[in-house]
C-alpha cells in the first residue's frame, strides 16, 4: 500500500503541476511543487502546454518537497532523475491509455475524472461491497466489469470486511414447489428470482445452511445439494454410503469464520447411523458409532431444524425429552435430558449468540399461544423468555394451528396456518421484536403464497459451494 | 518550526491553507504517515494534493467526535452526491481506514435505489455491454429491479413495475 500512496502522491502532484500552469514552464510563483521530475512530452495533439526538463533552482521553499520527493524517491526506488513512466494500472483498460491521460487540456472537471478513472477499483469494489445485495444485482448490469466483481479475489475481501446483517429467508411455496421465493426482512421485501438455483428437475427441500450456504435434500431423501441461493454456485453431494433412504436431520456448520475455509455437512438417522461430509475433501466420513450414552432409538424432532454454535450441532429429541449434540471438530456425541413444557406443539431448536432457545406453540383451553424460552445450562431447564403479543395470538383463539419456523439463528420467520388464515411473522431474538411479514405474492400476482418449508441464510456474495 | 519531534504536523492542502493537526490525527492518515516516516530529515509540512480546505476541516471534525467516542454522530448529509463524491476521493487518497469505511458506505447507501443509467454517470463509467449483452444480463438479474422504491431506468420508464 506504501508503494501505491508514493505512486498516487507523485500522480497527484504532475496533474497539479497540468492544472496550475498555462504557461510553458513552472516559475516560482508554485515553490511547492517538485522541480525536478522529467516527462515523456505529450502527444502531438495537445498544443497548450510542453514540458522540458530543467534544473532545480536555489529556492529554499522548494527544498521541503523535494526532500520529500527525494524520500519517497529513495524508499521505493524508483529514481526521480530518470523518465516518469506512468504507474502500472492493475487491470489493464482496454479503452484508454495512461499516456492520454497527462496529455489533455487541464479543465479541473476532465482531472477530476481522470482521478476516477486512474484509481478506482478498490474504491469502487469498496462502494459496492456495502450496497444491499439487490442492489449489488442490478449494478451489475453498469459495466462488464462490475459484472464479474464475483471471481474477483479484492472484491471477496471487501464483502468480507462487511458486517452481516439480517440473515434472509429461502422458502419453497406450496403453489410454485421447483423455484423458491426469498424473503429480505431489512427491506421486508419478497424476492422472486426466475432462475432455480439448482439445476435439478428433483423436488428439494431446503434443510439446513451455514456460512450464506444452503444445504437441500430432494424429496426422497436421497441426495445432497449446497447451493448459494444468490449467485447459483452449486454442487451435487457425492452419494452417501448408506442404502436405505429413511428420514434424517440434517446440521451444516462451517470451518471458521469465512465462507472460503469449507463446510461440513451431518446427518443422523433414528437408528444412530450418521455420517459427515467435509466439503474440503468432497467426501462422507463415517467417523464411528453413536455411544451408548445416547438412548436409541433416536426419536428426533425432524420438524425442527439443527442448530450450530461453533463446531457444535444440537438435534432435538424426544423420548427422552431434550437435545443432542456432536461436535464435528472432536466427533463426540452428547444427550442432554431436557424437559419440555407442558401443553407444547411444534417445537423448533434456535440460537442466538450461542445460547440455545425453544421456540413453539402453548395451547391451553382454546388459547394458542407462540413461546420463547431459553436454555438454562446449569439446570437444563427451559425458561420462558418472551410470548408472541396477545392480540396476534387471539387470532387464533379456538383455531387448530400449526407453526413451522424458518430460520434458527438470531432471526427466525414463522408461519402460522390454521383452515383459512395463514400468517407469516419474523422475531428477532436479541430485540425481542415480533414484525408481520408482508404476504408473498409473485409479481404480477394477487394471490398470497402459502410457505411450505424454507431455512434461514445469510446472504453472502461470495460464498462457494 | 515544527520539528518531526513535535505534536504537531503541518498539512497545507491544494487551496493554499496551511493546517496544524495533530500527531494523532495525521497517524490515521497512512498517506502522510508514510511520508513522515520515510523522511530523512524533519518535514517542514506536508503537501496534501487532492484535498481542499473543506475537507480537512470535515476531516478534523469526524477525528474530533471519533475521539470522544461520538463517531457515530458524524453526519455527511449536507453534502450533495458530488460533494461527497470528492470528499471520499480525498480521503482514499490520504488512506484514513475508518472514514473511508464511514464514506463508502454513505455513497452506497445515497446509490442503492437509484437506477443504472445513474450510477454510470456518477462513476463516469462507459456502458461497454453490447445490446444482445445487457438484454441477458437484465433478463438474469430481473427479479433485483422490482419494487417501486427503485428508480426507475430512463429507457424502461414505461415498464410497469
Amino acid at each position: 500500500m506504501e508503494g501505491l500512496a508514493m505512486l498516487k502522491y507523485l500522480i497527484s502532484q504532475l496533474h497539479q503541476l497540468f492544472h496550475d500552469s498555462s504557461s510553458i514552464l513552472l516559475q516560482q510563483q508554485q515553490p511547492s511543487l517538485p522541480t525536478t521530475i522529467f516527462l515523456h512530452p505529450p502527444p502531438p495533439t495537445t498544443t497548450t502546454t510542453r514540458w522540458t526538463s530543467f534544473d532545480s533552482e536555489e529556492d529554499s521553499s522548494v527544498d521541503d518537497c523535494c526532500d520529500l520527493v527525494m524520500a519517497a524517491g529513495k524508499s521505493h526506488s524508483f529514481r526521480i532523475s530518470e523518465p516518469l513512466k506512468p504507474p502500472p494500472a492493475k487491470k489493464p483498460r482496454k479503452d484508454r491509455s495512461r499516456g492520454k491521460s497527462l496529455g489533455r487540456s487541464c479543465s479541473s472537471e476532465v482531472m477530476e475524472q481522470e482521478i476516477w478513472k486512474d484509481f478506482p477499483e478498490d474504491l469502487f469494489e469498496a462502494v459496492i461491497a456495502r450496497l444491499p445485495i439487490a442492489a449489488f444485482f442490478r449494478f451489475r448490469s453498469v459495466c462488464r466489469q462490475w459484472d464479474s466483481l464475483l471471481a474477483s479475489q479484492s472484491f471477496s475481501q471487501h464483502c468480507a470486511q462487511v458486517p452481516q446483517e439480517n440473515p434472509w429467508f429461502y422458502t419453497i411455496t406450496h403453489e410454485n414447489v421447483n423455484s423458491g421465493a426469498m424473503y429480505d426482512p431489512s427491506l421486508k421485501k419478497w424476492h422472486h428470482p426466475s432462475i432455480s438455483p439448482l439445476p435439478t428437475k428433483l423436488i428439494v427441500l431446503p434443510v439446513a445452511s451455514a456460512g450464506g450456504l444452503v444445504c437441500f435434500l430432494d424429496i426422497g431423501h436421497r441426495n445432497f445439494y449446497v447451493c448459494n441461493p444468490l449467485t447459483q454456485s452449486f454442487k451435487e453431494l457425492p452419494a452417501r454410503s448408506v442404502k436405505v433412504w429413511s428420514r434424517v436431520a440434517v446440521g451444516m456448520t462451517v470451518n471458521g469464520n469465512s465462507a472460503g475455509s469449507g463446510y461440513k455437512i451431518l446427518w443422523v438417522g433414528c437408528n444412530g447411523e450418521y455420517e459427515v461430509y467435509d466439503s474440503v475433501k468432497n467426501s462422507w466420513n463415517r467417523p464411528g458409532n453413536i455411544p451408548g450414552s445416547v438412548k436409541l432409538p433416536l426419536s428426533l424432532n425432524f420438524r425442527s431444524q439443527a442448530v450450530a454454535i461453533d463446531s457444535t450441532l444440537y438435534f432435538m429429541r424426544s423420548d427422552p425429552e431434550g437435545v443432542v449434540s456432536y461436535d464435528v471438530a472432536t466427533r463426540v456425541w452428547t444427550q442432554y435430558i431436557i424437559p419440555a413444557p407442558l401443553h407444547l406443539t411444534d417445537h423448533t431448536l434456535a440460537e442466538y449468540d450461542g445460547q440455545i432457545m425453544l421456540v413453539g406453540l402453548l395451547t391451553k383451553n382454546a388459547a394458542t399461544c407462540v413461546c420463547i424460552w431459553e436454555l438454562q445450562k446449569m439446570t437444563l431447564l427451559w425458561k420462558e423468555v418472551d410470548r408472541m403479543p396477545n392480540i396476534w395470538c387471539l387470532d387464533f383463539y379456538g383455531k387448530h394451528v400449526r407453526m413451522t419456523c424458518l430460520g434458527n439463528k438470531g432471526l427466525l420467520m414463522l408461519s402460522l396456518r390454521s383452515k383459512q388464515m395463514n400468517r407469516l411473522v419474523t422475531y428477532n431474538i436479541a430485540r425481542k421484536e415480533w414484525l408481520k411479514v408482508p404476504g408473498c405474492v409473485v409479481p404480477h400476482g394477487k394471490k398470497r403464497q402459502w410457505i411450505a418449508c424454507g431455512t434461514a441464510f445469510y446472504p453472502c456474495l461470495t460464498a462457494v459451494a | 518550526m515544527a520539528s518531526s519531534s513535535s505534536n504537531l504536523i503541518s498539512l497545507k492542502t491544494s487551496d493554499g491553507t496551511v493546517f496544524k493537526v495533530e500527531r494523532a490525527l495525521a497517524k490515521t492518515m497512512k498517506t502522510v504517515q508514510a511520508i513522515i516516516e520515510e523522511a530523512d530529515a524533519n518535514i517542514y509540512m506536508i503537501p496534501i494534493h487532492n484535498v481542499f480546505s473543506h475537507h480537512m476541516d470535515m476531516i478534523i471534525d469526524y477525528y474530533k467526535l471519533s475521539v470522544a467516542g461520538k463517531s457515530k454522530e458524524f453526519s455527511v448529509e449536507k453534502l450533495d452526491n458530488d460533494e461527497l463524491k470528492d470528499f471520499l476521493l480525498a480521503v482514499h487518497y490520504l488512506n484514513m481506514e475508518d472514514l473511508f469505511e464511514v464514506l463508502t458506505q454513505a455513497v452506497a447507501d445515497r446509490l442503492e435505489k437509484k437506477s443504472v443509467g445513474y450510477v454510470r454517470k456518477y462513476f463516469g463509467i462507459e456502458n461497454d455491454f453490447t445490446p444482445e449483452e445487457y438484454a441477458a444480463i437484465r433478463k438474469k438479474n430481473d427479479w433485483a429491479f422490482k419494487g417501486d422504491d427503485i428508480e426507475p431506468e430512463e429507457d424502461e420508464e414505461k415498464q410497469e413495475e
